[in-house]
């Protein structure tokens, strides 16, 4: 599983961690608060505008996360790095999301969940990534942009999830 | 930090390297992308990803542009449904300039500034500027 196979990661929150808590705005001047998802299992994708992969992903995580599993109790939120509001919303509107979008204009939040890699700033390391927190807010899976192994339809995503939300 | 400022190699140049008042020429930026790696064209295909883009500070006496750009590389890659346009190796940008009638004699410095986004086989960075310079005379007409 891929969560796994990058539990070994420097830096970032790995699988059983707790995230720290954070607030970040949304495109129209909402707030939402990280603690107040707790309850329920949530996926947190990183993303940016400008990212191609980002892009090619986005009307699947929609369709085929989002959609699928909203039912199953899934939250879903995108967390857009280091962009403003303006653009965020436009991607949202463009790819036709409806779960919350944050904006996470300085990267700071983001930053926390990059993974350390030398050389290489956090905004860039966590671009394209996934976390799922169970319902107590822990982490279960996690991965980051591989573009050799890039899949559009989040194919590992799905996988993990079919599994996870069965059994809880 | 590791980014695409240190990736592009650029070089600049007006042809001819000097021009007389009311003469015309072209300005050429040459682009050169590491192997392996690749810029968003300036029609890259998707609204969202960061079109390659050229553009002048204003110079005394001369006016310059517009860009002209090559169309890139039509790249179909396995992950994306939407065809894209990508530049890869060397390419150059070209600009029409014009000498005014009454620009007065010397020499110029000519800056623009790239903007671009790019990709290595492994990661994407964010949209990045480099600059770059060239150099025009303008000297006096010939009789």
């Amino acid at each position: 599983m891929a969560g796994q196979a990058t539990s070994t990661l420097v830096g970032s929150y790995g699988i059983g961690e707790r995230p720290e808590d954070f607030e970040l705005p949304t495109p129209s001047g909402g707030w939402v608060r990280l603690a107040d998802l707790r309850g329920r299992p949530l996926l947190i994708f990183f993303t940016t505008t400008w990212c191609p992969y980002c892009g090619a992903e986005a009307p699947y995580l929609e369709q085929e996360i989002w959609q699928r599993y909203r039912d199953r109790g899934l939250q879903v939120i995108s967390i857009q790095v280091k962009e403003g509001p303006k653009l965020a919303r436009g991607f949202a509107e463009h790819y036709g999301w409806s779960f919350p979008v944050l904006v996470d204009e300085d990267g700071e939040v983001s930053a926390r969940f990059a993974p350390v890699k030398e050389g290489l700033a956090p905004e860039v390391a966590i671009i394209n990534a996934h976390f799922v927190l169970d319902a107590e807010g822990s982490v279960v899976y996690r991965d980051f942009l591989n573009m050799e192994r890039f899949d559009a339809k989040a194919a590992h995503v799905r996988a993990f999830l079919d599994e996870f939300l069965e059994v809880t | 930090m590791l980014g695409l400022d240190s990736w592009l190699r650029t070089t600049a140049r007006t042809e001819p390297a000097t021009l007389p008042p009311g003469q015309k020429g072209r300005l050429v930026v040459e682009v050169t992308v590491p192997d392996g790696c690749h810029i968003e064209a300036r029609e890259p295909g998707e609204p969202f990803l960061i079109p390659t883009a050229l553009e002048f500070e204003s110079v005394d006496g001369v006016t310059i542009g517009p860009v002209e750009y090559p169309p890139g590389d039509v790249e179909r890659f396995d992950w994306s449904p939407v065809v894209l346009r990508v530049y890869r190796g060397t390419f150059e940008l070209r600009a029409p300039i014009e000498v005014s009638v009454g620009a007065a004699r010397g020499r110029r410095r000519v800056v623009g500034r790239v903007r671009y986004q790019g990709c290595t086989q492994t990661l994407c960075y964010p949209p990045a500027v480099q600059e770059v310079t060239a150099s025009l005379g303008v000297v006096a007409s010939r009789l």
